[in-house]
């Protein structure tokens, strides 16, 4: 008891919140502690022993001492270890001043560990995720996870799915964060997905990977044309024609690129029989489903086609899913792009012409439509389409119900005071009672650093703190938030700059993309190899550039950041002066070679 | 010369139709090294090949994959690179570029040698075609002076590396391998002993294909005729002609279409006594294996300049004003094709199997026999007492190539100008002449000259003009005016009383020719 008190005063003081769990919810005493041959305790679960029964001490001296030699890790270096039995090999590390963070699955193992050793010096020296989610674990510690990764191996035998799962994971985050992956992104004909199609594509290449883009959008018109048909066969059998020609498409711009992984976003045109192609192609494909199950079905017959199946609800959707065979799906929610949805400062006339108390950007669906009625005698805007031009919402509505732009929507929400966030329906009156997903107007608003009221959603909890978001659950509690934040600007601001920082750190495209690609990347043995063989490759070809007379040159011509083409280098060559060098007239010869592309 | 690069990265026929090159070269310079620089995708010709003594090979299909499916642009960039580092280990005295693309050009530029010969890059990318015979080479190959050349590419080739021909054959060896196969399949189908005659159905183009009707109805004729056997020969993606020429046989031949290495069609067509040929590759093999061919000219095939390298081949052209047609031409109505019929085929079959004398003018056919001259160059002769009159002015110009072509000399003696139409072109040449000496000298003087330069250049553009205008007017002279214009392009210095005594140089060399026409 000695042990787990003082352990406990100094895990107070270090994290508060899981000293408290530890003491109301630990299961104390379901793991059995056994007395090794050198009279240290040890302990066994499930038949696997965690420690050394002759000198667990040693022993995890020794791990640690095999550890830092292996990963050549100095003193004061970081690192991240799985599993934490009794902590012998924890405090090993840590007499070797080295430290980082701890992942435990089971709570009962860490009070356990806090009742036989002496651990001051872990818990001074790590920080502790214990019964953490393995999903908040993704979503949250990426960073710890892509370093250097250091599993127990007894407690990897423990928990195989979690902690064995989880160091793949860590492996995939570090492929996804490297770059150089072909991928192939499939985007939709039209509608709210479209923009995000765009920042994903957008934030893989920003990660250094290489993207192809089927503009899908490209075919809106034709689809388009499906109204010119009055019988309702004509225009189904006109409409199913252009998407299987824009299916194979497709599949043709697969072969001809060759990428590691085909992307498709919501209503991406991309049919069973391409899927089965692409299969055959040994070319792994993921779908993100950014919309609701229970309004969009076509997920029914598409999801199994798909190796891997992304979406923004979880529960029921995941049995569903299951009972059609789709075991591979992952809860991944929508996002914000910063480099689009940010703060921005607006002239004066611009807040006078956007701004407003109160603000809604959204299509008025009947839901919004009904419960804004309860908001008439507030300085209230409305922005978006599809609202009817009736009383009493008729003067509120803005330039005719027109379409608002991204680039508008950013404006208004950084010139508004309040901005109200109501997800849709089509069937309620107002706030959805259990209404799951998050939208992407939730990310967009926050991400600019925007005030917003949102309604209760019960995926909200988990993506934002306490204090980074103000909802609500009926239009009572919304009339008197509104009342109160309106009286409040630096309390808005307060809220409106955590939100944002929780934005920045955990909601972009960017991290959503690497949570994707992690996921593929750790479930796919032989793309991973070859995806680090080729990295090691591109390692090794950066570091001869300084050996080609020329090359470094000209490839300083090229804009940073971005993965050049060919094309990029072929156009930089012309902006050169004097004798061509060793490595352009390299680069003409390789311009010059006659590609057989039939 | 102790160390010569040949640079051969254009098709797979150039190797066979560099032998004589190499073997020359060698003859030339015993003392030298000569390194071959091929595509990968050719070297399973190079056993058969002698007179070089070390290979350098680039895998081009290999960097045109990573070109189109590497992420990271440095991928293709370094295949090619170490293949250059490879060519850049040695210091040649000589580099010759036996092709014309713009990739050969760059990465023959890369090469470290003291002199080069065809088409190099010069230092800014310009293009650079180094020697006479280059430039000459190159009129052929870009312009539509073909129909006036007399010279075969083999020959091209060899002037090209700064030696003279020697008045002999392509040249190709035997292998174990080869010889083994050949022999192997000669016995399995029947034909050991027999005399066996080749036919070769298929070409790079459909235009320069003879039938596979036709040559069905010809496979029958020898069979049944002269007590011949007859093997089809084509690559694996000509076996659809092969199915259709057999379909229309009673009597088969024996087909081995898709069925050879290029050791084992070597060997095979050296047991035959004769190849019945399209304009294509396999008439090479075949010239390298002292085996005649009778070649079908269709299309725009012109055996003058690309036929086979061996005497005692006969070459057969429809007696049509549009024979041969220009390269890329979409002829309505081939009627060559039809003209080459079976009867006159066949006719030539006889005389180069029975040595019959060659058939009168009757079938409407030109018949050509191939021979090496005293000056050691390959000509043909027409041989069908159709009338040759129109030959003329090629053999003055093919006359006229070989005797002042010559890389040796930075300046051609100077001439008497006969009376004549070549005359006229002498004289504008002459006046070209004239103007750039005057630039040359005014360019030397101290201040320049401004206004008076300005208006001597532009004087000397009007007569390049005036000479670009007599060629379209006379289009006999095209290939006189498209030499100058390639002599000219070449011009890389930037200093003007150089580029002025280059341009000199230029329309000396059109005067001395035209003369000499």
């Amino acid at each position: 008891m000695y042990y787990f008190e003082k352990n406990l005063a100094v895990l107070r003081r270090c994290d508060p919140l899981l000293a408290e769990r530890v003491e109301n919810e630990a299961e104390r005493g379901r793991i059995s502690v056994e007395i090794a041959a050198n009279g240290e305790p040890t302990a066994k679960i499930r038949g696997s022993a965690l420690h050394s029964f002759r000198d667990p001490g040693n022993e995890g001296r020794n791990w640690a001492g095999r550890a830092a030699a292996e990963y050549d890790l100095p003193a004061s270096g970081k690192v991240t270890v799985l599993g934490f039995g009794l902590g012998y090999h924890l405090k090993g590390l840590a007499g070797l001043k080295i430290g980082g963070t701890v992942i435990e699955p089971d709570l009962a193992m860490f009070a356990t560990a806090l009742e036989h050793l002496e651990l001051t010096d872990v818990l001074d020296n790590f920080r502790l995720l214990v019964g953490v989610s393995p999903e908040r674990l993704r979503r949250a510690h990426g960073d710890d996870l892509a370093g250097t990764v250091l599993p127990h191996p007894p407690a990897l035998r423990i928990h195989p799915d979690t902690l064995g799962t989880l160091q793949k994971y860590g492996a995939g985050v570090r492929g996804a964060r490297a770059g150089g992956l072909k991928i192939l992104l499939v985007n939709p004909i039209s509608g709210g997905s479209l923009p995000i199609a765009h920042y994903c594509a957008s934030a893989l290449r920003s990660m250094g990977h290489h993207v192809t883009t089927f503009a899908s959008e490209a075919f809106a018109q034709g689809m388009d044309f499906t109204g010119n048909y009055r019988f309702e066969r004509c225009r189904k059998v006109f409409r199913n024609g252009l998407t299987e020609t824009i299916s194979r498409g497709v599949e043709l711009l697969a072969k001809e690129t060759r990428p590691d992984l085909v992307l498709a976003l919501a209503q991406a045109p991309l049919l069973a029989e391409t899927l089965a192609d692409l299969a055959e192609m040994e070319i792994p494909t993921a779908f993100w489903f950014v919309e609701d199950n229970r309004v969009l079905t076509y997920w029914r017959e598409l999801a199994p086609c798909y190796s891997y199946f992304f979406g923004i609800q979880k529960g029921e959707f995941r049995k569903e899913l299951a009972a059609i065979g789709v075991t591979k799906y992952n809860y991944l929610p929508t996002a914000a792009a910063p480099e689009i949805h940010l703060p921005i400062k607006l002239s004066p006339e611009e807040l006078e012409k956007l701004g407003s108390p109160l603000s809604f950007v959204g299509a008025g669906y009947y839901n919004r439509r009904m419960l804004f009625r309860g908001l008439c005698d507030y300085p209230f805007k409305i922005w978006g389409s599809d609202w009817p031009l009736a009383p009493p919402l008729d003067r509120l509505i803005q330039l005719n119900a027109a379409r608002i732009d991204t680039e508008m929507c950013v404006r208004i929400f950084n010139a508004s005071a309040i901005n109200l966030n109501l997800h849709s329906s089509l069937t309620h009156e107002g706030v959805v009672p259990d209404g799951d997903f998050v939208n992407p107007r939730t990310f967009e608003i926050a991400s600019c650093g925007a005030f917003q009221l949102v309604d209760k959603r019960t995926l909200l909890g988990e993506l934002f703190a306490e204090g980074e978001m103000e909802l609500f659950g009926d239009l009572a509690e919304l009339r008197g938030k509104i009342g109160h934040f309106l009286a409040r600007p630096e309390e808005r601001s307060r809220i409106a700059k955590k939100g944002r920082g929780r934005v920045l750190a955990e909601h972009t495209y960017v991290r959503r993309m690497e949570e994707l690609l992690a996921t593929v990347l750790a479930d796919q043995p032989v793309l991973a190899e070859k995806h680090r063989s080729r990295l090691v490759e591109r390692e090794r070809m950066r570091q001869g550039i300084g050996r080609q007379e020329g090359l470094r040159d000209l490839l300083d011509r090229l804009p940073p950041a971005v993965p050049p083409t060919l094309a990029d280098i072929y156009g930089a060559m012309r902006e050169g002066e004097g004798n061509l060098s060793r490595a352009e007239k390299i680069f003409l010869a390789l311009k010059n070679v006659e590609l057989k592309l039939d | 010369m102790k160390n010569i690069a040949v640079i051969s990265l254009a098709r797979f026929g150039d190797l066979i139709q560099a032998t004589p090159l190499l073997r020359i070269l060698k003859r030339t310079y015993p003392g030298a090294r000569i390194t071959l620089v091929v595509e990968e995708r050719f070297t399973a010709i190079l056993p058969l090949i002698r007179g070089y003594d070390r290979i350098i090979t680039l895998s081009k299909d290999k960097i045109a994959e990573s070109i189109v499916f590497a992420s990271d642009p440095l991928e293709p960039y370094f295949l090619m690179e170490s293949f250059v580092r490879e060519v850049e280990e040695e210091r040649f005295d000589l580099a010759i570029n036996l092709a014309f693309s713009r990739m050969s050009a760059f990465l023959t530029s890369l090469v470290n040698a003291g002199k080069y010969a065809g088409l190099v890059s010069g230092e800014k990318g310009e293009r650079l075609i180094h020697s006479l015979w280059g430039i000459y080479l190159f009129t052929n190959h870009e312009g539509n002076n073909r129909l006036l050349n007399r010279i075969n590419l083999v020959d091209l080739f060899t002037r090209l590396g700064g030696v003279e021909p020697d008045g002999k054959p392509v040249e190709m060896v035997e292998t174990e391998k080869g010889a083994a196969f050949a022999d192997s399949f000669l016995a399995k189908n029947g034909l050991a002993g027999e005399k066996v005659v080749g036919l070769q159905l298929g070409a790079s183009d459909p235009v320069r294909c003879w039938s596979p009707e036709s040559f069905a109805r010809l496979s029958d004729r020898l069979q049944e005729k002269l007590g011949v056997r007859t093997i089809l020969f084509g690559s694996a993606s000509e076996e659809k002609l092969a199915a259709q020429a057999l379909t229309g046989m009673s009597q088969p031949a024996v087909s081995a279409v898709g069925c050879t290495s290029i050791e084992e069609l070597f060997s095979l067509l050296k047991r035959c006594s004769l190849l019945v040929t399209n304009d294509t590759g396999t008439m090479h093999f075949a010239a390298a294996g002292e085996v005649p061919s009778l070649m079908l000219c269709t299309g725009p095939a012109f055996f003058r300049g690309t036929g086979p390298y061996s005497a005692g081949n006969l070459a057969l052209q429809a007696d049509i004003p549009c024979a041969p047609c220009r390269y890329n031409f979409n002829c309505p109505d081939p009627v060559c094709r039809e003209i080459l019929s079976v009867d006159a085929v066949y006719d030539a079959c006889c005389v180069m199997l029975l040595g019959n004398r060659p058939g009168g003018h009757g079938h409407g056919v030109k018949i050509y026999r191939s021979f090496f001259g005293d000056d050691g160059y390959l000509d043909w002769q027409r041989c069908d007492n159709g009338d040759a009159s129109a030959e003329e002015l090629g053999e003055r110009y093919g006359r006229m190539w070989k005797s002042c072509l010559d890389d040796r000399a930075a300046f051609p003696p100077s001439a008497e100008i006969s009376a004549g139409r070549e005359s006229e072109l002498a004289g504008i040449a002459g006046h070209g002449m004239e103007i750039s000496a005057s630039i040359a000298a005014a360019a030397r003087l101290t201040p320049l000259p401004i206004g008076e330069l300005t208006q001597m250049g532009d004087a000397e553009t009007g007569v390049a003009g005036q000479m670009k205008l007599y060629s379209a007017l006379h289009p006999e002279f095209a290939p006189l005016a498209d030499l100058f214009s390639l002599m000219r392009d070449n011009i890389v210095s930037e200093d003007l009383p150089t580029i002025a005594e280059e341009t000199r140089r230029c329309y000396a060399w059109v005067r001395h020719l035209a003369s000499s026409l």
